[in-house]
Protein backbone atom coordinates (compact mmCIF):
# COMPACT_ATOMS: atom_id res chain seq x y z
CA UNK A 1 0.00 0.00 0.00
CA UNK A 2 1.21 3.57 -0.89
CA UNK A 3 1.89 5.05 2.34
CA UNK A 4 0.18 8.44 3.79
CA UNK A 5 3.39 10.79 3.98
CA UNK A 6 4.10 12.96 6.70
CA UNK A 7 6.04 15.64 5.75
CA UNK A 8 7.61 18.49 8.42
CA UNK A 9 7.69 21.64 7.00
CA UNK A 10 10.62 23.88 7.69
CA UNK A 11 9.87 27.54 7.65
CA UNK A 12 13.58 29.22 6.75
CA UNK A 13 14.26 32.30 7.25
CA UNK A 14 18.11 33.52 6.43
CA UNK A 15 19.27 30.41 7.18
CA UNK A 16 17.41 29.32 10.43
CA UNK A 17 13.88 27.40 10.72
CA UNK A 18 11.64 29.36 12.01
CA UNK A 19 7.13 29.13 12.43
CA UNK A 20 4.68 32.02 13.37
CA UNK A 21 1.08 31.65 14.35
CA UNK A 22 -0.42 32.75 11.29
CA UNK A 23 2.73 33.67 9.95
CA UNK A 24 3.30 36.46 12.06
CA UNK A 25 5.77 36.60 15.56
CA UNK A 26 8.36 34.62 14.09
CA UNK A 27 9.93 32.12 16.44
CA UNK A 28 13.64 30.31 16.23
CA UNK A 29 13.07 26.69 16.01
CA UNK A 30 16.52 25.68 15.02
CA UNK A 31 19.47 24.55 12.59
CA UNK A 32 17.74 23.15 9.35
CA UNK A 33 20.56 20.61 8.38
CA UNK A 34 20.13 19.22 11.89
CA UNK A 35 16.12 19.34 11.68
CA UNK A 36 16.40 17.28 9.15
CA UNK A 37 18.39 14.76 10.17
CA UNK A 38 16.30 14.57 12.57
CA UNK A 39 13.22 13.99 10.92
CA UNK A 40 14.36 11.68 8.54
CA UNK A 41 15.78 9.25 11.76
CA UNK A 42 12.72 9.83 13.17
CA UNK A 43 10.63 8.19 10.27
CA UNK A 44 9.74 11.35 8.34
CA UNK A 45 8.68 10.29 4.59
CA UNK A 46 9.92 13.70 2.84
CA UNK A 47 11.14 17.31 3.98
CA UNK A 48 9.80 20.56 2.94
CA UNK A 49 11.87 24.10 3.04
CA UNK A 50 9.76 26.98 2.58
CA UNK A 51 11.99 30.37 2.58
CA UNK A 52 9.61 32.56 4.02
CA UNK A 53 11.51 35.64 3.49
CA UNK A 54 11.76 35.52 -0.16
CA UNK A 55 8.70 37.28 -1.24
CA UNK A 56 10.87 40.08 0.38
CA UNK A 57 14.73 39.76 0.70
CA UNK A 58 17.17 37.93 -1.49
CA UNK A 59 18.43 34.88 -1.00
CA UNK A 60 21.20 32.49 -2.18
CA UNK A 61 21.89 30.99 1.40
CA UNK A 62 18.96 28.87 0.25
CA UNK A 63 21.47 26.87 -2.81
CA UNK A 64 23.61 26.15 -0.18
CA UNK A 65 21.25 25.21 2.37
CA UNK A 66 19.71 22.34 -0.41
CA UNK A 67 23.24 21.28 -0.98
CA UNK A 68 24.19 20.88 2.22
CA UNK A 69 20.93 18.45 3.44
CA UNK A 70 21.12 16.45 0.26
CA UNK A 71 24.61 14.99 0.83
CA UNK A 72 23.07 14.29 4.44
CA UNK A 73 19.89 13.35 3.99
CA UNK A 74 18.53 10.83 1.75
CA UNK A 75 14.68 11.04 1.89
CA UNK A 76 12.88 13.33 -0.60
CA UNK A 77 12.57 17.36 -0.33
CA UNK A 78 10.69 20.02 -1.71
CA UNK A 79 11.80 23.41 -1.91
CA UNK A 80 9.86 26.76 -2.35
CA UNK A 81 9.62 30.28 -1.66
CA UNK A 82 9.67 33.21 -3.92
CA UNK A 83 10.45 31.17 -6.83
CA UNK A 84 9.90 32.40 -9.98
CA UNK A 85 12.30 31.15 -13.23
CA UNK A 86 12.50 27.81 -14.87
CA UNK A 87 16.37 28.73 -14.05
CA UNK A 88 15.42 29.10 -9.90
CA UNK A 89 14.35 26.09 -10.67
CA UNK A 90 16.71 24.05 -12.52
CA UNK A 91 19.45 25.50 -9.84
CA UNK A 92 17.71 24.26 -6.49
CA UNK A 93 16.83 20.71 -8.47
CA UNK A 94 20.39 20.64 -9.11
CA UNK A 95 21.76 21.17 -5.79
CA UNK A 96 19.38 18.33 -4.56
CA UNK A 97 16.32 19.09 -4.02
CA UNK A 98 13.32 16.72 -5.82
CA UNK A 99 10.79 19.04 -5.81
CA UNK A 100 9.88 23.06 -6.12
CA UNK A 101 6.84 24.39 -4.82
CA UNK A 102 5.31 27.80 -6.69
CA UNK A 103 3.03 29.68 -4.92
CA UNK A 104 2.71 33.51 -5.72
CA UNK A 105 4.90 33.48 -8.66
CA UNK A 106 2.44 30.63 -10.33
CA UNK A 107 -0.18 33.14 -9.90
CA UNK A 108 1.65 35.88 -11.47
CA UNK A 109 2.91 34.19 -14.06
CA UNK A 110 0.83 31.23 -14.89
CA UNK A 111 2.65 29.79 -17.60
CA UNK A 112 5.72 29.40 -15.12
CA UNK A 113 3.71 25.95 -13.96
CA UNK A 114 3.62 24.62 -17.54
CA UNK A 115 7.24 25.86 -18.24
CA UNK A 116 8.33 23.94 -15.12
CA UNK A 117 6.57 21.07 -15.72
CA UNK A 118 8.02 20.67 -18.91
CA UNK A 119 11.46 21.20 -18.46
CA UNK A 120 11.66 19.00 -15.31
CA UNK A 121 8.22 16.90 -14.88
CA UNK A 122 5.19 17.59 -13.44
CA UNK A 123 6.37 15.74 -10.46
CA UNK A 124 8.89 18.39 -9.29
CA UNK A 125 6.43 20.75 -9.79
CA UNK A 126 4.29 21.52 -6.28
CA UNK A 127 1.61 24.61 -6.47
CA UNK A 128 1.71 25.50 -2.99
CA UNK A 129 -2.35 27.25 -2.12
CA UNK A 130 -2.69 29.52 0.63
CA UNK A 131 -6.78 29.32 1.16
CA UNK A 132 -9.37 31.22 2.85
CA UNK A 133 -12.92 30.96 3.49
CA UNK A 134 -14.87 33.56 2.12
CA UNK A 135 -18.30 32.59 2.67
CA UNK A 136 -19.64 29.45 0.87
CA UNK A 137 -16.19 29.07 -1.25
CA UNK A 138 -11.88 29.84 -0.56
CA UNK A 139 -9.94 32.06 -2.13
CA UNK A 140 -6.52 32.12 -2.45
CA UNK A 141 -4.26 34.42 -0.43
CA UNK A 142 -0.84 35.69 -1.20
CA UNK A 143 1.82 37.47 0.52
CA UNK A 144 1.78 35.17 3.59
CA UNK A 145 -1.79 35.83 3.81
CA UNK A 146 -1.74 39.02 3.67
CA UNK A 147 -3.13 39.84 0.34
CA UNK A 148 -6.55 38.40 -1.26
CA UNK A 149 -6.09 37.69 -4.92
CA UNK A 150 -9.54 36.94 -5.76
CA UNK A 151 -8.99 33.68 -7.10
CA UNK A 152 -11.59 30.49 -6.40
CA UNK A 153 -8.98 28.59 -4.40
CA UNK A 154 -11.14 24.74 -6.00
CA UNK A 155 -10.74 27.03 -9.90
CA UNK A 156 -7.54 27.31 -9.17
CA UNK A 157 -5.96 24.50 -8.16
CA UNK A 158 -7.69 22.67 -11.33
CA UNK A 159 -6.03 25.10 -13.67
CA UNK A 160 -2.55 24.56 -11.91
CA UNK A 161 -3.01 20.92 -12.51
CA UNK A 162 -4.14 20.95 -15.83
CA UNK A 163 -0.84 23.44 -16.53
CA UNK A 164 1.15 20.44 -15.30
CA UNK A 165 1.17 20.69 -11.70
CA UNK A 166 2.37 17.27 -10.00
CA UNK A 167 1.03 17.76 -6.66
CA UNK A 168 -1.16 20.46 -4.39
CA UNK A 169 0.81 21.71 -1.08
CA UNK A 170 -2.95 23.48 0.55
CA UNK A 171 -2.74 25.49 3.56
CA UNK A 172 -5.95 26.99 5.10
CA UNK A 173 -5.20 30.30 5.90
CA UNK A 174 -8.82 29.79 8.51
CA UNK A 175 -6.51 26.75 10.23
CA UNK A 176 -2.99 27.79 10.13
CA UNK A 177 -1.84 28.45 13.48
CA UNK A 178 -5.06 27.47 15.49
CA UNK A 179 -3.99 24.18 16.58
CA UNK A 180 -7.49 23.32 16.24
CA UNK A 181 -6.85 20.57 12.86
CA UNK A 182 -6.42 20.75 10.00
CA UNK A 183 -9.43 22.07 7.71
CA UNK A 184 -10.96 19.18 6.36
CA UNK A 185 -14.04 21.01 4.75
CA UNK A 186 -11.49 22.60 2.47
CA UNK A 187 -9.28 19.91 2.32
CA UNK A 188 -11.91 17.41 1.00
CA UNK A 189 -12.87 19.46 -2.14
CA UNK A 190 -9.52 20.18 -3.45
CA UNK A 191 -8.86 16.60 -3.53
CA UNK A 192 -12.00 15.84 -5.28
CA UNK A 193 -11.40 18.69 -7.72
CA UNK A 194 -7.91 17.51 -8.79
CA UNK A 195 -6.42 14.07 -10.08
CA UNK A 196 -2.99 14.53 -8.09
CA UNK A 197 -1.70 14.08 -4.97
CA UNK A 198 -2.48 16.61 -2.26
CA UNK A 199 -0.78 17.91 0.94
CA UNK A 200 -2.60 19.52 3.69
CA UNK A 201 -1.51 21.78 5.53
CA UNK A 202 -2.39 24.27 8.19
CA UNK A 203 -4.18 23.67 11.62
CA UNK A 204 -2.32 20.22 13.37
CA UNK A 205 -2.60 20.63 17.26
CA UNK A 206 -2.43 16.71 18.19
CA UNK A 207 -1.81 13.35 17.15
CA UNK A 208 -6.15 13.24 16.29
CA UNK A 209 -5.52 15.85 13.89
CA UNK A 210 -3.51 14.10 11.70
CA UNK A 211 -5.06 11.33 12.26
CA UNK A 212 -8.82 12.81 11.51
CA UNK A 213 -7.21 14.58 7.97
CA UNK A 214 -6.13 10.80 6.55
CA UNK A 215 -9.39 9.41 7.69
CA UNK A 216 -12.03 12.16 6.53
CA UNK A 217 -10.73 13.25 3.54
CA UNK A 218 -8.23 11.37 0.72
CA UNK A 219 -5.23 13.58 1.08
CA UNK A 220 -2.10 12.08 0.24
CA UNK A 221 -0.14 13.69 2.91
CA UNK A 222 0.09 15.80 5.88
CA UNK A 223 2.52 18.99 6.58
CA UNK A 224 3.34 19.35 10.05
CA UNK A 225 5.39 22.07 11.71
CA UNK A 226 5.50 24.04 15.27
CA UNK A 227 3.52 20.82 16.42
CA UNK A 228 7.15 18.59 15.54
CA UNK A 229 9.50 21.38 16.14
CA UNK A 230 8.54 22.29 19.49
CA UNK A 231 8.46 18.45 20.20
CA UNK A 232 4.79 18.38 21.26
CA UNK A 233 4.22 15.28 19.01
CA UNK A 234 7.08 12.80 17.41
CA UNK A 235 7.03 11.29 13.80
CA UNK A 236 6.93 8.32 15.52
CA UNK A 237 4.06 8.98 17.37
CA UNK A 238 2.02 10.63 14.93
CA UNK A 239 2.78 6.74 12.60
CA UNK A 240 2.19 4.64 15.96
CA UNK A 241 -1.18 6.38 15.72
CA UNK A 242 -1.41 5.83 12.52
CA UNK A 243 -0.70 2.05 12.71
CA UNK A 244 -3.42 1.38 15.39
CA UNK A 245 -5.98 3.59 13.04
CA UNK A 246 -5.19 1.59 9.97
CA UNK A 247 -3.64 3.90 8.03
CA UNK A 248 -1.23 3.19 5.72
CA UNK A 249 1.95 4.02 6.96
CA UNK A 250 5.40 3.64 6.78
CA UNK B 1 41.46 -1.58 -4.27
CA UNK B 2 37.91 0.04 -4.47
CA UNK B 3 36.15 -0.77 -7.36
CA UNK B 4 35.34 2.13 -9.72
CA UNK B 5 31.93 2.89 -10.28
CA UNK B 6 30.59 5.07 -13.11
CA UNK B 7 27.81 7.26 -12.78
CA UNK B 8 26.67 7.94 -16.33
CA UNK B 9 25.80 11.47 -17.37
CA UNK B 10 23.26 12.81 -19.86
CA UNK B 11 22.10 15.06 -17.68
CA UNK B 12 19.53 13.36 -15.62
CA UNK B 13 17.83 15.48 -13.10
CA UNK B 14 18.49 13.29 -10.12
CA UNK B 15 22.40 12.80 -11.11
CA UNK B 16 23.51 14.27 -8.08
CA UNK B 17 21.34 12.51 -5.38
CA UNK B 18 22.40 9.46 -7.11
CA UNK B 19 26.00 10.43 -6.54
CA UNK B 20 25.79 11.76 -2.79
CA UNK B 21 24.22 8.97 -1.79
CA UNK B 22 26.59 6.53 -2.51
CA UNK B 23 29.31 8.41 -1.56
CA UNK B 24 28.15 8.77 1.77
CA UNK B 25 27.57 4.51 1.21
CA UNK B 26 31.76 4.76 0.44
CA UNK B 27 31.37 3.78 -2.86
CA UNK B 28 34.04 5.38 -5.51
CA UNK B 29 31.88 6.31 -7.73
CA UNK B 30 32.76 9.27 -10.58
CA UNK B 31 30.39 10.78 -12.78
CA UNK B 32 31.08 10.26 -16.33
CA UNK B 33 29.97 10.72 -20.21
CA UNK B 34 33.53 9.58 -21.58
CA UNK B 35 32.62 6.43 -23.35
CA UNK B 36 36.33 4.72 -22.37
CA UNK B 37 35.50 5.54 -18.93
CA UNK B 38 32.95 4.02 -18.87
CA UNK B 39 33.81 0.97 -20.60
CA UNK B 40 36.91 0.48 -17.90
CA UNK B 41 34.72 1.13 -15.01
CA UNK B 42 33.76 -2.61 -12.59
CA UNK B 43 30.12 -1.05 -12.41
CA UNK B 44 27.61 1.19 -14.16
CA UNK B 45 24.69 3.18 -12.53
CA UNK B 46 22.62 4.70 -15.26
CA UNK B 47 20.48 7.33 -13.81
CA UNK B 48 17.12 8.78 -15.14
CA UNK B 49 14.31 10.89 -14.66
CA UNK B 50 11.93 12.96 -16.75
CA UNK B 51 10.19 11.84 -20.02
CA UNK B 52 11.04 8.75 -21.66
CA UNK B 53 12.07 10.92 -25.24
CA UNK B 54 13.68 13.03 -23.45
CA UNK B 55 15.83 10.81 -21.80
CA UNK B 56 16.51 8.62 -25.15
CA UNK B 57 16.82 12.26 -27.02
CA UNK B 58 19.22 13.27 -24.46
CA UNK B 59 21.29 9.85 -24.27
CA UNK B 60 21.65 9.89 -28.30
CA UNK B 61 22.77 13.53 -28.45
CA UNK B 62 25.19 12.28 -25.68
CA UNK B 63 26.51 9.59 -27.90
CA UNK B 64 25.89 7.07 -24.87
CA UNK B 65 23.42 4.28 -26.45
CA UNK B 66 26.02 1.85 -27.67
CA UNK B 67 28.01 2.17 -24.56
CA UNK B 68 25.08 2.23 -22.48
CA UNK B 69 23.97 -1.32 -24.23
CA UNK B 70 27.16 -2.25 -24.23
CA UNK B 71 27.63 -2.21 -20.71
CA UNK B 72 24.11 -3.41 -19.96
CA UNK B 73 25.12 -6.85 -21.34
CA UNK B 74 28.76 -6.78 -20.55
CA UNK B 75 28.15 -9.01 -17.38
CA UNK B 76 29.43 -6.15 -15.08
CA UNK B 77 27.39 -5.15 -12.44
CA UNK B 78 24.97 -2.76 -13.92
CA UNK B 79 22.24 -0.68 -12.23
CA UNK B 80 19.44 1.42 -13.73
CA UNK B 81 17.57 3.47 -12.00
CA UNK B 82 13.60 5.39 -12.74
CA UNK B 83 13.68 6.05 -16.35
CA UNK B 84 16.86 4.67 -16.38
CA UNK B 85 15.12 1.30 -16.23
CA UNK B 86 12.63 2.21 -18.49
CA UNK B 87 14.50 3.03 -21.51
CA UNK B 88 16.10 -0.18 -21.26
CA UNK B 89 12.82 -2.01 -22.87
CA UNK B 90 11.92 -1.33 -26.46
CA UNK B 91 9.63 1.44 -26.94
CA UNK B 92 7.51 3.40 -24.36
CA UNK B 93 3.75 4.62 -24.25
CA UNK B 94 4.91 8.25 -23.41
CA UNK B 95 6.54 8.42 -26.70
CA UNK B 96 6.15 6.23 -28.98
CA UNK B 97 7.99 7.81 -32.12
CA UNK B 98 11.13 7.57 -29.70
CA UNK B 99 12.36 3.58 -29.27
CA UNK B 100 14.27 2.62 -26.60
CA UNK B 101 17.58 1.04 -26.32
CA UNK B 102 16.17 -2.30 -26.50
CA UNK B 103 17.86 -4.52 -24.34
CA UNK B 104 14.67 -6.10 -22.95
CA UNK B 105 11.60 -6.85 -25.14
CA UNK B 106 8.94 -5.13 -23.38
CA UNK B 107 6.89 -2.05 -23.28
CA UNK B 108 6.56 0.67 -20.73
CA UNK B 109 3.18 1.65 -20.32
CA UNK B 110 0.83 3.93 -18.23
CA UNK B 111 -0.69 3.02 -14.87
CA UNK B 112 -4.46 2.48 -16.09
CA UNK B 113 -6.69 2.07 -12.81
CA UNK B 114 -5.08 4.84 -10.68
CA UNK B 115 -7.09 7.54 -9.64
CA UNK B 116 -4.19 9.97 -9.38
CA UNK B 117 -1.36 10.09 -11.23
CA UNK B 118 2.10 10.30 -10.80
CA UNK B 119 2.43 7.54 -8.43
CA UNK B 120 4.29 10.00 -5.40
CA UNK B 121 5.19 8.16 -2.02
CA UNK B 122 6.35 5.34 0.06
CA UNK B 123 5.07 1.79 -1.66
CA UNK B 124 5.92 -1.82 -0.90
CA UNK B 125 8.23 -3.83 -2.90
CA UNK B 126 7.84 -7.35 -2.66
CA UNK B 127 10.70 -9.18 -4.06
CA UNK B 128 9.76 -12.37 -6.04
CA UNK B 129 9.63 -15.45 -3.29
CA UNK B 130 11.66 -13.17 -0.93
CA UNK B 131 9.68 -11.60 2.71
CA UNK B 132 9.38 -9.12 3.85
CA UNK B 133 8.19 -5.98 2.24
CA UNK B 134 9.87 -3.00 1.79
CA UNK B 135 9.27 0.41 1.51
CA UNK B 136 10.74 2.09 -1.11
CA UNK B 137 10.25 5.98 -2.65
CA UNK B 138 8.93 6.01 -6.39
CA UNK B 139 7.81 9.15 -8.02
CA UNK B 140 6.81 7.91 -11.83
CA UNK B 141 3.55 7.42 -13.59
CA UNK B 142 4.70 4.78 -16.41
CA UNK B 143 5.77 0.87 -15.90
CA UNK B 144 7.70 -1.84 -17.67
CA UNK B 145 5.83 -4.59 -18.70
CA UNK B 146 8.67 -6.88 -19.71
CA UNK B 147 8.01 -9.92 -22.44
CA UNK B 148 10.19 -12.31 -20.60
CA UNK B 149 8.21 -12.88 -17.23
CA UNK B 150 11.40 -14.81 -15.66
CA UNK B 151 13.16 -10.64 -15.51
CA UNK B 152 10.89 -9.37 -12.91
CA UNK B 153 12.86 -9.19 -9.71
CA UNK B 154 10.06 -7.40 -7.65
CA UNK B 155 6.32 -6.23 -7.96
CA UNK B 156 4.31 -3.52 -6.43
CA UNK B 157 1.02 -2.16 -6.66
CA UNK B 158 -0.65 1.12 -6.37
CA UNK B 159 -4.10 2.22 -6.44
CA UNK B 160 -4.82 -1.93 -7.15
CA UNK B 161 -3.12 -2.07 -10.23
CA UNK B 162 0.40 -4.54 -9.78
CA UNK B 163 3.27 -3.42 -11.49
CA UNK B 164 7.16 -4.67 -12.07
CA UNK B 165 8.87 -2.25 -10.29
CA UNK B 166 12.37 -4.57 -10.30
CA UNK B 167 13.90 -6.52 -12.98
CA UNK B 168 17.22 -8.94 -13.08
CA UNK B 169 19.35 -10.39 -15.64
CA UNK B 170 23.14 -11.85 -14.51
CA UNK B 171 24.29 -8.42 -13.04
CA UNK B 172 21.87 -6.17 -14.11
CA UNK B 173 19.40 -5.02 -11.83
CA UNK B 174 16.69 -1.86 -12.81
CA UNK B 175 14.40 -0.81 -10.75
CA UNK B 176 12.17 1.91 -10.83
CA UNK B 177 11.58 3.37 -7.13
CA UNK B 178 14.40 5.71 -6.15
CA UNK B 179 17.00 3.87 -3.78
CA UNK B 180 18.59 7.39 -3.18
CA UNK B 181 15.70 8.67 -2.37
CA UNK B 182 14.39 6.13 -0.14
CA UNK B 183 16.37 6.23 3.66
CA UNK B 184 18.04 4.05 5.39
CA UNK B 185 16.02 1.24 2.86
CA UNK B 186 17.43 2.86 0.13
CA UNK B 187 20.73 3.43 1.39
CA UNK B 188 21.21 -0.50 2.23
CA UNK B 189 20.09 -1.23 -1.13
CA UNK B 190 23.11 1.08 -2.53
CA UNK B 191 25.28 -0.71 -0.51
CA UNK B 192 24.46 -3.96 -1.21
CA UNK B 193 25.16 -3.02 -4.67
CA UNK B 194 28.56 -1.70 -4.44
CA UNK B 195 29.41 -4.79 -2.20
CA UNK B 196 28.50 -7.03 -4.66
CA UNK B 197 30.77 -5.45 -7.29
Amino acid sequence: MLAKRIIPCLDIKEGRVVKGTQFLNLRDAGDPVELAKFYNKEGADELCFLDITASHEKRKTLIELVEKVASEVFIPFTVGGGISSVEEMRDLLRAGADKITINSSAIKNSDLISQGAKAFGSQCIVLAIDAKRNLNSWDVYVKGGRENTGLDAIEWVKKGVALGAGEILLTSMDADGTKEGYDLELTKRVVEAVNVPVIASGGAGKLKDVVDVFKKTNCDAALLASLLHFKEVSVKQIKDEMLKELIATR
Amino acid sequence: MKKNISLIDFGAGNLHSVHKALKFVGANIEITNDESRIEKSDAVIFPGVGAFGSVMQSIRENNLESIIKKMATSGKPFLGICVGMQVLFESGEENPDMPGLGVFKGNVVKFKKAKKIPHIGWNDVGVIHESPLQKFYFVHSYYVIPEDKNLIYAKSNYDGEEFCCAVKKDNLLAVQFHPEKSGDAGLNFLSDFVKKI
